[in-house]
């Protein structure tokens, strides 16, 4: 029975011829020309070398940007501190002012200097049916006392922050 | 040879050895003491150094009226040093003063001179700088000018009701008043800020960083109405000088709630003339109304009264025969006045204010009686009315081996027997007060950061019954409007009241020739809004009598409260009229 030739096709790979003391390596789909394998290991520790190279130059530029962002805030914290000092002083002094300024000496010194006002000689009541209006002092305790919110718990992000060293 | 040698060791190596392994002994022991035993000190001693604590200066609370005005204040100042390490740099320091002496308009050779003199702790240049310009002096950023947050007690009434709320040191402690009573809660608490500094003493921006925020003092809301201080304190100088008195009282409060509405004593310190040095400083800040003892004289007889008509014993129509003296063992009590009235009843008697009639009604209620209601009336205790050196008023009683029966007597006249203005009006309160004694009480409203308490009227006992107190009421009415031309009659208005002249005590006895005229009562009449008490001592000239000098002050203060509550007249045909109108 004649044997039907198998044809090869047209890129198959040669089998290398069997090298005594070297393992037979596995088959591969295409042949790969002589010292292939070595270019690509060292292409391979290169890129590697790089890619480590550009991770630590990210994560140092992440915490170094991170850093830099923590201490702006920072300032900017202490800054909006400050100026609420100044406003919570201003507020004390602007109140301070408001009292002074309906003192009772002033303001009769005012009516009766300024505004030309004197004490009534003869006093005229009439009697009405409908209630006198409430008496409103001045000045009523300006505003309601200011209730400072807590500041937020820590945020989940920050405690994994928290753990990256450097970064407390 | 050598071998030999070495392998032989001689005393003086185990010497060596020994002094070698107890010197590393003593380093571990250190070592460990240093590192483990101490550990906790060591890490506070090394955080001190490292980080730097600020102080944060907590705002003291303000005290305000009745209506909610602040009586005193505080607002944000600096106070300016001069940091004399820093200014070891001549060359810096010489600029620094130049700098500051144009600002603050002062010479800067001085400054320079002081800045270098400063052996120890920075130069104080400046205390209490208003807090705009000390921003300014900041912006400039002069060599070792330091400036440090402080603040400064303001009173925007000035010095009125100087007495009750009192002044704040330099150390921010109350001295006396509301001040001092209710530090604790006005003075807040201070906060502090800790940062990791570098070498040189500057905060490193984004280190470590613990606080706690300062706790705003609280706010002390008190009873009185800034409008009705003024009216009295006016009123009252006016009095002493018109009389020409050393000294004087006035209190007005709420007869039916106990709320002290105004109270005021002269002489009196002025707020914005504190001089903490003066030796007289005590006299002029003490509360008069609450911590001098004085003798009531004859308002003491509505008290007397009150018992007599409580117990049944008599009615306003009830009569004795007043002879003009009366004998109570060795001693003859005459009336003030030396007149005698035959037969007089008990109305007659307190419009005439009759000692002789006091005297029998004490005889019929007796003793032990007798002082059970003064004491029911609150005379001989504290009023608790929450200020510091309250005194509790003294007599004697039975009870005492120095009580005689002329106590009796003249107790229920007023004399022998010593209160305070308080314990006195707050007694003859019950009177316009269906018979209930009321705690008088000056702070209506404490509110701090993290509470607030209000405090209203306390009954402290039902001493009379309605229908009595409303019966000596009327007695009392007409002791002022059933007398023609009473002192403290008030245009418009029912008063009720009684006056009262007593001698002034002294070691020895009495001073003839010094009096205390004093004034109680309540107005309108019909419902009273508001009873007064008072009390001028020592007045000169030719008028000394509580009639002559402390009810026309009533008449006066009176006026004025009625105008300001708007209270309605109740007896408008004692109004004046107005021409051409019937």
């Amino acid at each position: 029975m004649a044997s039907i030739p198998h044809p090869t096709p047209p890129h198959a790979t040669p089998v290398l011829p069997h090298t005594p003391g070297r393992n037979p390596r596995p088959s591969v789909a295409r042949p790969m020309p002589e010292g292939w394998g070595v270019a690509r290991r060292r292409v391979s520790r290169l890129m590697l070398a790089s890619f480590a190279l550009l991770a630590v130059g990210a994560v140092g530029l992440f915490q170094v940007l991170q850093t830099t962002q923590v201490a702006a805030t920072g300032y900017e914290v202490r800054a909006l501190e400050k100026e609420q000092q100044d406003l919570d002083a201003d507020i004390r002094l602007l109140e301070s002012q408001i009292a002074s300024s309906s003192n009772l000496d002033r303001i009769q010194k005012e009516a009766t200097g300024r505004l030309g006002m004197t004490r009534p000689q003869q006093k005229v009541r009439v009697s009405e049916d409908v209630p006198a209006p409430a008496i409103v002092p001045l000045p009523r305790r300006y505003v309601p006392a200011q209730v400072r919110e807590a500041p937020p718990g820590v945020a989940w992000w920050e405690r994994v922050l928290g753990v990256i060293p450097g970064m407390h | 040879m050598n071998k030999s040698h070495s392998n032989h060791l001689t005393w003086r190596h185990w010497v060596l050895a020994t002094f070698v392994v107890a010197s590393f002994g003593v380093v571990l022991v250190h070592l460990y003491r240093v590192q483990v035993l101490d550990h906790d000190s060591y890490m506070k001693e090394a955080a001190v150094t490292r980080q730097g604590a600020t102080t944060v200066s907590a705002s003291r609370g303000a005290i305000l009226d009745a209506t909610g005005y602040p009586l005193a204040t505080s607002v944000d100042t600096w106070d300016v040093y001069i940091d004399r390490f820093q200014w070891r740099d001549h060359a810096k320091a010489q600029e620094a003063a130049i700098g500051l002496a144009s600002f603050l308009k002062r010479d800067a050779a001085q400054l320079l001179k002081d800045g270098f003199a400063q052996n120890s702790g920075d130069l104080l240049v400046l205390r209490n700088m208003p807090y705009d310009e000390g921003l300014k002096l900041d912006q400039l950023d002069l060599w070792g000018i330091h400036l440090t947050r402080s603040s400064v007690r303001m009173y925007p009434e000035g010095d009125l009701a100087g007495q009750l709320i009192g002044y704040v040191g330099r150390d921010a402690e109350g001295l006396w008043g509301v001040e001092a009573d209710f530090d604790g809660m006005l003075r807040g608490k201070d906060g502090w800020v800790t940062t990791e500094r570098d070498a040189l003493g500057r905060p490193i921006a984004f280190s470590k960083r613990a606080e706690r925020p300062a706790v705003e003092g609280g706010e002390v809301q008190l009873t009185i109405d800034r409008f009705m201080q003024a009216i009295i304190e006016k009123s009252l100088e006016s009095a002493l000088a018109k009389y020409g008195a050393k000294s004087g009282s006035i209190i007005v409060m709420n007869p039916r709630t106990g709320a002290v509405l105004a109270m005021a004593s002269r002489p009196a310190v002025q707020l914005s003339k504190v001089n903490l040095n003066d030796q007289t400083l005590d006299n002029l800040v003490r509360n008069r109304a609450v911590t001098d003892l004085y003798e009531p004289g004859s308002t003491m007889k509505t008290l007397t009264t009150a018992m007599a008509i409580e117990r049944g014993l008599v009615t306003p129509e009830s009569t004795y025969n007043d002879t003009g003296a009366v004998k109570v063992g060795a001693y003859v009590i005459r009336n003030w006045d030396y007149s005698a009235h035959g037969t007089t009843t008990v109305r007659s008697f307190l419009q005439n204010s009759l000692n002789t009639g006091a005297v029998w009604l004490s005889d019929r209620i007796g003793p032990d009686t007798f002082y059970q209601y003064v004491k029911a009336f609150g005379l001989g205790e504290a009023t608790h009315i929450g200020l510091a050196g309250e005194a509790e008023g003294q007599f004697r009683t039975p009870a005492d081996p120095s009580w005689y029966p002329v106590d009796l007597a003249t107790n229920s006249y007023g004399q022998g027997i010593a209160v305070t203005p308080i314990q006195m009006l707050t007694a003859v309160n019950s009177i316009a007060n269906q018979g209930r004694l009321m705690r008088p009480y000056v702070v209506s409203k404490v509110v701090t950061s993290n509470s607030s308490r209000t405090f209203g009227p306390v009954e402290v006992r039902q001493v009379i019954s309605p229908q009595t107190a409303a019966t000596v009421l009327k007695l009392m009415n007409d002791v002022v409007d059933g007398m023609p031309a009473h002192g403290a009659q008030t245009p418009g208005y029912h008063v009720a009241g009684k006056t009262g002249t007593t001698l002034v005590s002294i070691p020895t006895g009495y001073d003839l020739d010094s009096t205390i005229a004093s004034f109680v009562g309540f107005i309108p009449y019909e419902d009273p809004q508001v009873s007064v008490l008072i009390k001028i001592d020592q007045p000169g000239g030719g008028l000394n009598l509580g009639g002559q000098v402390a009810a026309p002050v009533f008449s006066e203060i009176a006026t004025q409260l009625m105008d300001y509550l708007r209270v309605s007249p109740t007896n408008p045909a004692t109004l004046p009229r107005l021409a051409g109108r019937p």
